[in-house]
């Protein structure tokens, strides 16, 4: 924060903004974007900024949070995207994060980005953010859908008795947005003509300065009122929250103390309700039209929340998610790239240029650098991960995801989940690691737990089902169901023993559904681009380090030993040829990088159909990869996440050989 | 007509899909969330979905509740 000037002078006009000193230089000022999820955000984001600075992942959370920039006349301002929150209790990860932004960006402009459809819960927003005392804008998006409702919104009122500038929106056509852009630089607060219904906010500090003082006066006056705020949905959390947060361990027990002899969430509840009075007869007319649009958009939208419309489109999205990772990524591309471009041209380059010997063998020997290495990650990883991530993104951003949770539901909760781990779960299927810090959405620890071991034991990453496809489709269909047959049912069943070992309790599933919505590819493709690049910045190097672990231990004769070490596992109880240790071996690594690993084997006839699937199935379960075993140390701590990694090693190793059996014994024709 | 209120006061999970109540009170720790979805007494609601989940809708929000939570929440008819 430190070498920004803080020169400029909040006034009541904008154009008398003024820079005191260092007129030379131009004053970046700060903006926070903050709404509710699903209002648009990201769209008003990415149409107001020209390109991204920084994407950071916020410290202790996974929640991201995108900086950019924006050119107005000259002076730059900065513009800063938060994750959708409801309320600024803090009672969520995303809450936490994004009033964490308000807190120690010192923002000089809030821009609260809305649905005008649902006005009732923007303006409880407005006054919870007016508390803050930060000048605001309040942005009326989604104006199109409003109108197609028939809802009218009258933004001059509005703005005359919020006393901040609001404007009116459409982000995906970018209607509006000149007009938010030129109000960027107000600098006015939002004042609900005298009414303060936070009184009691100021009761509960002038307690707490009794008690402890010299604790309350660290606070300075923007974070008091924020902690406050803070407070409310988050009771539960106070230790954590003071201690943790603040560094202020026995404010918390003050604070505590207060709070048990008040009513809280019923005074917030009524102060809410005396301002909505106050604001809500601004909003009058709101016309319901009287043949409401019931699109097909709509329509869809409910079939897929219902039990069996909802199931058949689910097949179908899977369907054609499958044509467009499995086929196009894992088939074609990776054809191209992997017999095309790697091993018809760059490998054969590099053998001529290098002088064979030693630094022939490293960077493209049996496992080379870079014909292991790279070539494993650039040709076979990365086409599946790009085109599975492109579908995530678009199923993310049309509003079809919560309603695949609303029909998981009842499966999940057996599981000791809810709905809502229905995203970690799906976003696994791309990246486990992304996955596992992602499980910070969900409530209790109990469920990160369950979340995070399952994610750990089961779900297989883009990579590893692209393969799992790709390599089954050469057998039979009845092969692929083997495989996700016994890897789903060794998922529902750990589930669902952990759920019952696991003490402590979920917490309830309460899940807004979004309209169902044509995406925005810009959108999606920025989304797509930055989960690529984190990606490679997080494979890359691994995929390297582990073709010249293997180069060495070839080199130091030390992988034959490991490979006959293995062997009674390997050959004996799982019936692989024992080639297969090395893929097990680079599997600790990355496990699409065994994936992949496998594919090269089975590509090159090694493997028998039985062969394959025992394969497949215990490398789906094997042991989470480095990058993920880190994740869960940190998110689950040491001990409980080498439990973790010992079980799901054993585990799978047992899983592998019982299915081995049982298919030599029943003879199974695959 | 004159009823008693007392005895209209059903929980959400009694009303059919299509109904439309008014919340008067809300149970439980979910309270404060479910305001921050635009949940609280005084608000007029339609129940669109029982199975697999519940879904409710106020003004155009959507709300998808577990049967635990919809419990809670106990509404007057309209
Ligand atoms: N019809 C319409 N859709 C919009 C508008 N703004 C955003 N969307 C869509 O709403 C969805 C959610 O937008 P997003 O920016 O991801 O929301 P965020 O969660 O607030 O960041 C996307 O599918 C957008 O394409 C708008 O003004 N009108």
């Amino acid at each position: 924060m430190g070498s920004r000037s803080k020169a400029t002078v909040l006034l009541e006009d904008p154009s008398e903004l003024v820079v005191l000193d260092n007129p030379a230089l131009p004053d970046t000022g700060r903006v926070v974007l903050i709404g509710q999820a699903n209002v648009g955000k990201s769209v008003v984001f990415s149409r107001l900024t020209s390109r991204y600075v920084t994407i950071s992942n916020f410290p202790g959370t996974t929640v991201e949070i995108f900086h950019g920039r924006v050119n107005l006349d000259g002076e730059t301002v900065e513009i800063i995207d938060t994750p959708g929150i409801n309320s600024t209790y803090a009672s969520t990860e995303d809450e936490r994060a994004a009033l964490r932004v308000l807190q120690e960006d010192s923002p000089e402009l809030i821009v609260q980005v809305a649905d005008a459809k649902n006005m009732r819960r923007t303006l409880r927003l407005t006054a919870q953010l007016a508390q803050f005392g930060i000048p605001m804008v309040l942005t009326l998006n989604m104006m199109d859908e409003c109108e197609r409702k028939g809802i009218y919104v009258d933004a001059d009122i509005l703005s005359k008795k919020l006393g901040i500038p609001v404007v009116q929106t459409v982000a995906t056509t970018g209607a509006g947005l000149d007009g938010l852009k030129k109000v960027l630089r107000s600098r006015q607060r939002c004042s609900l003509n005298g009414h303060e219904p936070f009184q009691w906010v100021e009761d509960a500090l002038a307690s707490a300065q009794r008690s402890t003082p010299g604790e309350t006066q660290k606070l300075e006056t923007r974070t008091k009122w924020f902690t406050f705020l803070a407070l409310f949905g988050s009771l539960l959390h106070l230790e954590n929250y003071f201690g943790a947060w603040l560094g202020l361990p026995t404010l918390a027990t003050s604070f505590q103390t207060f709070f048990e002899t008040q009513d809280f969430p019923e005074i917030l509840t009524e102060s809410l309700t005396v301002i909505l009075a106050y604001l809500l007869p601004v909003l009058v007319p709101v016309l319901w039209a009287v043949g409401k649009d019931h699109g097909f958009n709509e329509r869809f939208g409910v079939w897929a929340r219902q039990v069996l419309p909802g199931t058949l489109i689910l097949v179908v999205t899977m369907s054609l998610v499958f044509q467009l990772v499995g086929v196009l990524g894992a088939q074609t591309l990776v054809g191209i790239l992997e017999e095309g471009i790697f091993s018809g041209y760059v490998t054969p380059f590099l053998q001529d240029i290098l002088p064979s010997g030693f630094l022939n063998d490293l960077v493209v020997g049996q496992y080379g650098v870079v014909s292991m290495g790279i070539a494993y990650a650039v040709a076979i990883v990365l086409p599946v991960v790009s085109t599975f991530f492109i579908a995530f993104s678009f199923l993310e951003d049309s509003g079809y995801l919560p309603r695949l949770s609303i029909l998981s539901d009842r499966l999940l909760r057996a599981m000791g989940l809810h709905g809502k781990a229905l995203l970690p779960m799906v976003l696994g299927l791309g990246c486990v690691t992304m996955a596992t810090m992602t499980t910070r959405i969900l409530r209790s620890k109990k469920e990160r737990f369950v979340a995070t071991f399952l994610l750990a034991l089961g779900v297989p990453c883009s990579a590893q089902l692209g393969v799992i496809l790709g390599i089954t489709s050469g057998i039979s269909l009845k092969a692929l169901l083997i495989v996700f047959g016994t890897v789903a049912s060794q998922l529902v069943f750990v589930g669902f023993v952990l759920s019952k070992l696991y003490p402590g309790q979920r917490s309830s599933f309460v899940l807004e559904v979004p309209p169902i919505r044509y995406p925005d590819w810009k959108n999606i493709f920025r989304k797509t681009y930055w989960r690529v690049v984190w990606f490679l910045k997080e494979a890359l190097p691994l995929f390297a380090i582990g073709a010249l672990a293997l180069f060495v231990l070839d080199k130091l004769q030390l992988l034959g030993k490991i490979t006959s070490a293995s062997e009674p596992v390997i050959t004996g109880l799982l019936g692989l040829p024992k080639e297969a240790a090395a893929v097990f071996l680079v599997g600790f690594l990355r496990r699409d990088y065994g994936a992949a690993g496998l594919f090269d084997l089975s590509r090159q006839g090694q493997l028998d159909s039985i062969q394959i699937v025992v394969g497949l199935v215990v490398l789906t379960l094997f042991v989470p990869c480095i990058a993920n075993s880190l994740v869960i140390v940190k998110e689950q701590g040491l001990w409980k996440a080498l439990g973790m990694i010992a079980f799901v090693f054993v585990y799978a190793v047992c899983v592998g050989g019982v299915l081995n059996w049982l298919l030599h014994t029943f003879g199974i024709v695959l | 007509m004159e009823r008693d209120s007392s005895t209209d006061v059903d929980p959400l999970t009694k009303l059919n899909p299509r109904e439309r109540a008014r919340i008067v009170r809300i149970e439980g720790h979910e309270a404060t969330e479910l305001a921050g979805y635009g949940l609280y007494a005084g608000i007029e609601i339609q129940v669109k979905q029982r199975f697999p989940s519940y879904i409710v809708q106020t003004d155009e929000a959507e709300l998808a509740l577990e049967p635990a939570v919809a419990r809670k929440i106990f509404v007057l008819r309209l």
